[in-house]
């Protein structure tokens, strides 16, 4: 998979990851046992840690480009 | 559901339309308004989210249903429900000693400080051996650390029924002993009688009433 070159491309992929791993999130909430608790641990939260620096460092990105 | 869990399914939904509109029109954060936007759909909401979540799934995993909902543990489950006042967690459990819905928990954790979090981690490794490694057979499960009576003594500490019983109070040194944890409350003799999943096949179980309060395992 080719890496986005621009900040739009980037928040794209950034916003699909975060996207995804609130989905997983309510999902997990539909369960009730260790395997819910193991969705959330290990797909959503995963997900939503990277996601966020993700989007921090296409913040940084930006403007670091823009010098 | 839980109003606090209808809660966070709108705000998850809501933090999903947020970067759904990033998502297809990325030049919305062009303007300021935009690029707070972004911010709170990218950064702050995701993070409220998992935290909430977080936060949810660790009250959820105190309950007796989460407990049992792995199979090896369901012979301990069962014997909650055995038909014998001399069983101590089923009389725990039947007569509301414990809260029925967080009945593993409430015996289970440790009173002490991080006692919680000790849990929790203890509960983590459940379940990578659940999962990941080769579980025990149910009868073969021990604790990894003799019953400290420091876990009994929370709730029946100052007790009448504990203070005065005749037992403990027959000899003075048995109380010291038990306060000091020199005494095991589980010891022979004593309340020892404690899940005794190999021989639930010669019990009688209880049934619980239909319109009990207890509906969440």
């Amino acid at each position: 998979m080719q890496t986005p070159r621009t900040t739009e491309g980037r928040l794209k992929v950034v916003g699909l990851i975060l996207i995804c791993a609130l989905i997983v999130e309510a999902l997990s909430f539909l369960g009730h046992g260790a395997i819910a608790f193991m969705i959330f641990s290990a797909a959503a939260a995963v997900l939503v840690c990277v996601g966020i620096p993700a989007y921090l460092l296409t913040l940084v990105r930006k403007d670091h480009e823009a010098r | 559901m839980h109003l606090p869990a209808l809660l966070l399914i709108l705000l998850i939904a809501f933090t999903v339309a947020l970067i759904a509109v990033f998502v297809i029109r990325p030049q919305t954060t062009a303007t300021t308004a935009g690029k707070i936007a972004a911010f709170l759909g990218f950064f702050a909401f995701p993070l409220l989210c998992v935290g909430m979540g977080f936060s949810s799934q660790m009250d959820n995993s105190k309950s007796t249903r989460f407990c049992l909902s792995c199979h090896i543990m369901e012979p301990y489950g069962k014997s909650l429900r055995i038909d014998d006042p001399g069983h101590l967690p089923a009389s725990h459990f039947q007569n509301h000693r414990v809260p029925p819905d967080q009945a593993c928990y409430t015996c289970h954790t440790s009173y002490a400080m991080f006692g919680g979090l000790k849990a929790k981690l203890g509960g983590l490794r459940h379940m990578y051996v659940y999962y990941l490694g080769t579980p025990p057979k149910p009868e073969e499960i021990k604790l990894y650390e003799p019953y400290n009576n420091r876990e009994c003594l929370h709730c029946h500490v100052g007790a009448r029924s504990f203070e005065e019983g005749v037992v403990h109070t027959a000899d003075p040194a048995v109380m010291a002993e038990i306060k000091s944890n020199k005494l095991s409350c589980v010891s022979s003799g004593c309340h020892e009688t404690v899940h005794d999943v190999a021989k639930l096949g010669e019990q009688k179980f209880w049934k619980e009433p239909a319109d009990a309060n207890s509906s969440d395992h």
